[in-house]
């Protein structure tokens, strides 16, 4: 049985920063500078998030030619 | 240096994260080359890997590497340092008198004490060896690599049934055994335990990786 808490302070910065731009999909590394997150905060909430369905994640090709691809977040 | 570690610390991170957040682990090392570029690449990996320790709780691999560690370090870890002390405590009462011989009227035997002085090498050596065995152990159950795990046990039996045969016929002194046989026992069963348990978690896995 899952507990209801309210939302922490974190994820209320990065709900605020997913939601300006509902449809744009964004990289790990944009959303910590962003929300100011470290990525020992942010990922265990893009995790829990997307585990809930509160967040969609899917890979996306590289900018750059030879880079690997990157997870993206809306 | 600092990338070095930082991607130590990273791969630290994505090995604790366990096959269920594989996707999660891979994420991060592709963000970290955004935290290259943008210079600081510690503190993004060290961030990965308070989050990979904090997931790891929540999955049932993860409890079972935390389960390995707890062994490793509060058992056997400790049982190697014991047996090193062991082979210490031999080496400095070598050339007293003999062991397990009540005080003789007639003196000390010099054959007796001959003899078992010249099986000290062996033990020393013996009770050396167990102690490696069991820091090999201690490697191999964090690594998981079962099948070293089962001839590193089979190297520690036979160890502690040569010592167990030397120290009765020769130094007619099992009381330093007796609490070994009793940890090993309960290594033994603890090894055992956790073999079953991996066993069911890499059953889940599959199962898991089936269903997808």
């Amino acid at each position: 049985m899952g507990r209801n808490r309210r939302p922490s302070k974190q994820m209320l910065l990065l709900l605020e920063a997913l939601s300006a731009h509902t449809q744009q999909w964004r990289h790990g590394y944009e959303l910590m500078k962003e929300t100011g997150l470290l990525s020992g905060t942010l990922y265990p909430l893009l995790i829990r998030m997307t585990d809930q369905g509160l967040v969609e994640a899917e890979w996306r090709e590289p900018e750059h030619p030879g880079r690997p691809a990157r997870h993206a977040y809306r | 240096m600092t990338l070095a570690v930082s991607r130590a610390l990273l791969s630290m991170a994505s090995r604790s994260l366990g096959s269920d957040r594989r996707t999660w682990a891979m994420a991060m090392e592709a963000e970290f080359e955004a935290a290259v570029e943008d210079r600081r690449p510690f503190l993004f990996a060290l961030g990965c890997l308070f989050a990979a320790w904090r997931e790891i709780g929540k999955h049932s691999e993860g409890r079972l590497i935390l389960a390995n560690y707890a062994l490793a370090l509060g058992l056997l870890i400790p049982m190697a340092v014991l047996q090193f002390q062991q082979a210490i405590g031999f080496l400095s009462s070598a050339g007293g008198r003999p062991f397990g011989i009540p005080s003789a009227a007639d003196g000390p035997n010099l054959y007796l004490i001959w003899s078992q002085n010249s099986t000290i090498p062996i033990l020393v050596i013996t009770w050396l060896l167990l102690g490696i065995a069991h820091l090999c152990l201690a490697w191999m159950l964090v690594e998981g690599d079962w099948s070293r795990i089962a001839k590193c046990g089979m190297l520690i039996g036979a160890a502690m049934i040569t010592l167990s045969l030397f120290m009765g016929v020769l130094m007619l002194d099992l009381s330093s055994l007796r609490a070994q046989v009793a940890e090993l026992a309960i290594e033994f069963v603890a090894v055992l335990s956790i073999s079953r348990w991996h066993i069911r978690v890499l059953a889940g896995a599959s199962r898991n990786l089936l269903a997808r």
